[in-house]
């Protein structure tokens, strides 16, 4: 393993910054990890198809400031 | 859509078309930017969603929940009076909030900005067609509006908040909620019940204060706000621990399980008070807050899964973090 590994806390920032990212690693997990820099070895992608995204999206809804309370 | 909420909704789009007319008797530009401000802080650009969202704290439902129990004939004038009066103070509170937190559509907001006088000076007139200058309920408004002001100043400033601060300033932000619900109580003749009902307006605002702080804390650290969920993160986690670990371990549910208590207690207060229509709202709120906690702690969960993944993956590139990569 080369350079420094993501933290959580990176991670949680880039799903709630960037929710985008997440919809590219489920339908096109190769390409976007090989685009964030990591290699995309078939554990990985093995890996990485067998998070259970819908629960991730379930993050940033629940965290999204358009839908916050409003008063 | 109940009907009750089809009528509040049509009461509500009434409202802001008469605002647009108001403003646009002296000048139709001013009035199309500030409908265009209005259209803008509402989800899908629609005044009577915004009032009606489910995170919206029940600033217009709450007189009725005061009126319910009471068994009298309803005022309807006075009624539609309260929500063309709440509507213009939301929005005044509403602007002037967001100039102070630095919107990202400041701009326009601080130049619309003279027009919060205008908010406000229609906030009070609802009120004085119905209270002369020398009647008790001024009291409460005086007192509800400043501590609502006075809070509101006083939580920007807060570098760090502990319990004692938030139940200080923090949760005090929404007391002019409370205004509406004494002028009910005042004009039906019960002013005896405004302490009872002023105690549920400020158990609701600190129940919905620590539900913005925790489903906001990745905002609010974005623009270093001090809030008690993540001051307490901050006293709570471990030395190596970031606040997302923090709260991945243990804060999400911490947090969660402070609201499900102060919930209890508001709903024994709802039954106490005989408000069906109150006890009702509250038994959503519970569970669409279950619903929260359980999406946050799940997909943080799974969140904690990609970290290890990832964590175990071969870097091809080592110049810059894979954070900023993925952002």
């Amino acid at each position: 393993m080369a350079g420094t590994p993501i933290t959580f806390g990176e991670l949680v920032n880039a799903c709630l910054n960037n929710p985008g990212f997440f919809h590219e690693l489920q339908d096109n997990p190769a390409q976007a990890i090989t685009q964030a820099g990591y290699e995309a070895t078939p554990m990985v992608i093995a890996s990485l198809k067998n998070l259970d995204y819908n629960a991730i999206r379930k993050v940033f809804r629940a965290c999204d400031p358009t839908t916050a309370p409003m008063c | 859509m109940s009907m009750s909420k089809r009528k509040l909704a049509s009461q509500i789009d009434a409202v802001v078309d008469r605002i647009g007319a108001d403003l646009g008797a002296s000048s139709p530009f001013l009035a199309n930017q500030v409908l265009r401000w209005i259209r803008r802080i509402s989800p899908g650009g629609e005044p009577a969603a915004h009032f009606l969202n489910v995170r919206m704290f029940p600033i217009l439902e709450l007189p009725d929940f005061v009126l319910e129990p009471l068994a009298v004939v309803p005022d309807e004038a006075f009624h539609r009076s309260l929500i063309s009066s709440t509507v213009h103070g939301y929005y005044y509170i509403r602007l002037i909030d967001d100039i102070v937190d630095g919107d990202r559509d400041l701009e326009l907001e601080r130049k619309i900005l003279p027009i919060s006088g205008c908010f406000l000076s229609e906030f009070r007139l609802g009120y004085q067609n119905y209270f002369p200058a020398e009647h008790e309920f001024w009291k409460v408004f005086r007192r509800l509006w400043t501590a609502s002001a006075t809070s509101s100043a006083e939580d920007a400033m807060l570098r760090s908040v502990g319990f004692i601060e938030f139940e200080r300033v923090s949760s005090r932000k929404f007391s002019a909620a409370g205004i509406p619900v004494a002028a009910t109580c005042h004009h039906y003749g019960c002013a005896e019940l405004v302490p009872a009902w002023l105690d549920l307006v400020h158990g609701l605002g600190r129940w919905s204060q620590m539900v913005d702080d925790i489903l906001d804390w990745h905002g609010d650290r974005s623009v270093d706000a001090a809030t008690y969920f993540l001051s307490e993160g901050e006293r709570q986690r471990r030395r190596e621990e970031s606040v997302e670990e923090w709260i991945l371990r243990e804060g999400c549910d911490w947090g969660f399980d402070l609201l499900n208590e102060w919930m209890d207690r508001l709903q024994e207060s709802a039954a106490q008070l005989g408000s069906y229509g109150l006890m009702e709202y509250l038994a959503g709120r519970k569970a669409w807050a279950a619903e929260q906690h359980s999406a946050l702690r799940n997909g943080l969960a799974e969140l904690a899964r990609l970290a290890g993944i990832l964590g175990q993956a071969t870097r091809t590139e080592t110049s810059c973090s894979a954070g900023a990569q993925i952002t």
